[in-house]
């Protein structure tokens, strides 16, 4: 006991200071952080380490790894502790006990104290029970590198392609699941969550376990690697080209392109609108004059879909109030807008004039039978009143176009080109939706003489939530703390609430965030097909993401679609579909529906 | 002069493999995958190359085997040093070039005419390439005292770091003389990066005084190599 005792003393002496640099990072600095949360705005002290800790924790685990054995391997110290009547694996098992503890504490006591201040976040409380483990495989690994190569520096490049090789290998290789860091995070999310974590703590037990006794293998005959060059490079090259491989295979384009239109240049597609056979494709181009003004040019082509493939007409260049007619349209969902039934060249739409006394108005666009112009129309329905957070929600039913926001104006379109207003009296209607996609009840707006379908289209005419009444699928996209889309399904319709269950959730991975797209701007759905089209200013990086909603794993990515300027997509009947950006593709079905 | 070269050849060969193998893989799987835009993805292999190739390059040569201790033992054969120098210089631009023109030919096959014109994407690695085999002479003539690789490649990229500024200078203030930006190698990327309405320094110009000052770098490095011999 007096030798394990030394031991104990001597690693503790030489590796503690590893222990107040880790907790000053990983707790003093976020301490920092808090107070001065607390003085500035939130008046309370709250501490956030965890994103210090899932970043760099693993790094320091493997810093201090390498520094434990390195700093008594080197020539003379090694042989001269040989030399003491001390067994070898005695000797690096202590070593490995000291620095795993205090690599483990430097992780653990920071969480714990956020847990502890009020962050109870489902994902926090789980991630004390699986970090432990991953800080253990990740400290393993940098101490048989350490124990095989002798040399601090190298020793840690090595340790380095080790941490992203565990990071990222399970994400290309399916097998390796058990030990597939990126899933931990969201693993509240998942079925079964406590399997797979039970199964993760596992997995890294188990690569702690190998990687400890190859570190004691080499230590106890003296085994080495002459790290070169060519081996450091190699090595970093080697993890370089995995991790991009696996973005590729995560992310990569996977929607067969049957057939590309090409655009000319500056053209970008803004929508496209298609009956399964004909249709009108409108781009966007930006041009910028001699003196440097910017304006929008818009174009028009026919599209028709034959046996050979997709064709597009001549261009015809819109101006006026033509162009002002398509660009409302091709703002598609975001822009709340009725159309009113058997009319499908009238719409209207709800704006608010905010620097006006929240003026409201209604503006009403008609195309007319030869498509050569459009008639415009406003009608001011309501000013003052409490300031409107959103653009009204616009419903037509039947001959009758309801506008709700703080009023509710009913009109009368029999004649859907002059609505008539028929009444205008103060209305309320804030809805709440379930968090973290489970079940929940919608009240409807009291509409006197809209139905409950029409009501719950009002409801959910908003910016981030997209109705898709033939499939009853509500989808909600959300950018808070990454891009995000969840999917409910109506399952009961009354006069006064609609009932929706969850189908499941999507949180984009941090390789998604790394290499993919903005937030999700909009959303469409066809035979079960979800297609996430993204923000499309983001011409770099660009891609749509395709989820097959009727498959064991809804909310799972089935299939990616990658091309600048993205910004329309029109599911076809047959599951293929179109996406334009800045050239037109015809693509097919994701190539594995679950 | 010839076994000067198949002992240059013997000891670099392996950075120009893995050189071509990792940029050239790098395009193939982003054009492949199509997880970027091709022009983005040519972009980001293109900056990758001139900003990493002259350091491994550089570093490797005269740095290198001075901390190896080898440098004396070359510098006392009956060989000139300006001589050891050019060879060294061949392989290092060999060592610059080869990767380069590798990815060029990998994102040519894949993506040629797909969503970048074949013509732009050509162009775009010749200017990237020239920009690195610039960036080369820079930084192998100024770490070229230097006694470990590891201070060499600290100094090539505080190299790098000074000449994008000196290259950026006229993006954030037009009225920067144009010849500054010339001094840079980096200005040849400079219709790529920069806004259209900043016209960029013609080609020719900035190949010239690029001509120039490597001309005058590598005169010195020369008789720095020659005064360290002596």
């Amino acid at each position: 006991m007096g030798q394990l005792k030394s031991l104990l003393w001597k690693e503790w002496r030489e590796t503690r200071i590893f222990l107040w640099i880790g907790l000053g990072i990983f707790l003093g600095l976020p301490c920092v952080g808090g107070l001065e949360n607390t003085f500035q705005s939130a008046h309370r002290f709250d501490i956030f380490a965890s994103p210090w800790v899932f970043m760099f924790g693993g790094v320091f685990a493997m810093f201090v790894a390498v520094a434990t054995t390195c700093r008594d391997l080197v020539i003379g110290i090694e042989e001269f502790w040989r030399s003491r009547p001390v067994g070898v694996v005695r000797w690096f098992l202590m070593k490995y006990a000291v620095g795993l503890a205090i690599s483990v504490t430097v992780c653990v006591v920071p969480l714990v104290v956020e847990w502890m201040l009020g962050s109870r976040d489902s994902e926090l409380t789980l991630a004390l029970a699986w970090m432990p483990f991953l800080c253990a495989a990740l400290y393993s690994v940098a101490f048989a590198a350490g124990c095989l190569i002798r040399r601090p520096a190298h020793a840690a490049m090595l340790a380095l392609a080790g941490l992203l090789l565990i990071y990222f290998l399970p994400l290309v290789v399916p097998p390796l699941w058990i030990v597939n860091t990126m899933a931990m995070f969201d693993v509240g999310f998942r079925d079964g969550a406590v399997f797979i974590i039970v199964s993760f703590a596992l997995g890294m037990a188990g690569i702690a376990v190998v990687m400890l006794a190859l570190g004691i293998a080499a230590v106890r005959y003296r085994w080495r690697i002459d790290a070169g060059r060519r081996l450091m490079y190699g090595a970093v090259g080697a993890v370089l080209l995995i991790i991009f491989a696996t973005a590729g295979y995560q992310l990569g384009t996977n929607l067969p392109v049957l057939q590309e239109v090409h655009l000319p240049d500056g053209e970008t597609v803004a929508n496209i609108r298609f009956d399964g056979q004909r249709g009108t494709v409108v781009t966007t181009q930006l041009v910028v004059d001699d003196l440097g003004r910017e304006s929008i040019v818009i174009r028009l082509r026919s599209l028709d879909l034959t046996p050979a493939g997709i064709q597009l007409g001549e261009p015809r260049k819109v101006v006026g109030r033509l162009a002002g007619y398509y660009w409302n349209w091709a703002q598609k969902e975001r822009v709340p807008r009725a159309t009113p039934p058997g009319n499908p060249d009238v719409f209207y739409t709800a704006s608010i004039d905010w620097w006006a006394d929240n003026e409201c108005w209604l503006g009403t666009y008609s195309l007319r039978a030869d498509k050569s112009a459009v008639d415009y129309s406003e009608i001011k329905l309501w000013s003052g009143g409490p300031a409107e957070v959103r653009t009204p929600r616009i419903q037509a039913s039947g001959d009758r176009l309801y506008v709700m926001g703080s009023q509710l104006a009913t009109f009368d379109i029999t004649n859907p080109t002059a609505p008539r207003l028929i009444s205008c009296v103060a209305f309320s209607f804030h809805p709440r939706y379930g968090a973290d996609a489970t079940a929940f009840s919608l009240t409807l707006p009291g509409v006197p003489g809209l139905p409950a379908e029409g009501r719950l289209r009002a409801a959910t005419q908003t910016p981030d939530d997209y109705y898709f009444p033939d499939d009853r699928v509500l989808c909600e996209d959300s950018d808070a703390g990454g891009s995000q889309v969840a999917a409910w399904r109506l399952s009961k319709l009354t006069d006064n609430v609609a009932v929706f269950q969850p189908i499941g959730q999507w949180k984009e991975t941090f390789l998604e965030e790394l290499f993919g797209a903005e937030t999700v701007e909009s959303m469409t759905l066809r035979d079960g097909l979800l297609y996430a089209v993204p923000w499309h200013h983001s011409a770099a990086k660009n891609f749509v993401t395709v989820f097959d909603l009727r498959g064991p794993h809804p909310l799972s990515p089935a299939g990616h679609f990658g091309a600048p300027g993205i910004s329309a997509v029109c599911p076809l009947p047959d599951g293929r579909a179109l996406i334009g950006g800045n050239q037109l593709w015809l693509v097919g079905p994701p190539p594995t529906r679950h | 002069m010839r076994k000067l070269i198949w002992k240059e050849w013997n000891e670099q060969s392996w950075k120009l493999a893995f050189g071509s193998v990792v940029l050239a893989a790098l395009a193939f799987i982003g054009l492949r995958s199509r997880i970027l835009a091709d022009e983005t993805m040519v972009m980001w292999v293109c900056f990758l190359g001139f900003s990493l190739l002259p350091i491994l390059a550089s570093t490797g040569l005269v740095p290198a085997e001075r901390s190896d201790g080898t440098l004396e033992a070359l510098l006392s054969l009956p060989v000139t040093p300006r001589r050891i120098l050019a060879v060294k210089t061949a392989i290092g631009l060999l060592l610059v070039a080869g990767p380069m023109i590798a990815a060029a030919i990998v994102s040519v096959a894949l993506a040629g005419n797909r969503e970048m014109d074949l013509a732009a994407m050509v162009i775009l690695y010749a200017r990237s390439m020239l920009t690195a085999l610039s960036l080369f002479i820079w930084m192998m003539a100024l770490t070229i005292r230097l006694p470990s690789e590891a201070r060499a490649a600290m100094l090539a990229l505080g190299v790098l770091i000074l000449l994008a500024f000196i290259a950026s200078a006229r993006l954030v203030n037009p009225q920067v003389p144009m010849i500054v930006a010339e001094l840079s190698p980096l200005s040849f990327i400079h219709d790529v990066v920069a806004d259209q309405k900043i016209p960029a320094p013609p080609l020719l110009a900035i190949v010239g005084v690029q001509l120039g000052i490597a001309a005058v770098l590598w005169t010195w490095a020369s008789r720095s190599l020659a005064n360290g011999a002596n």
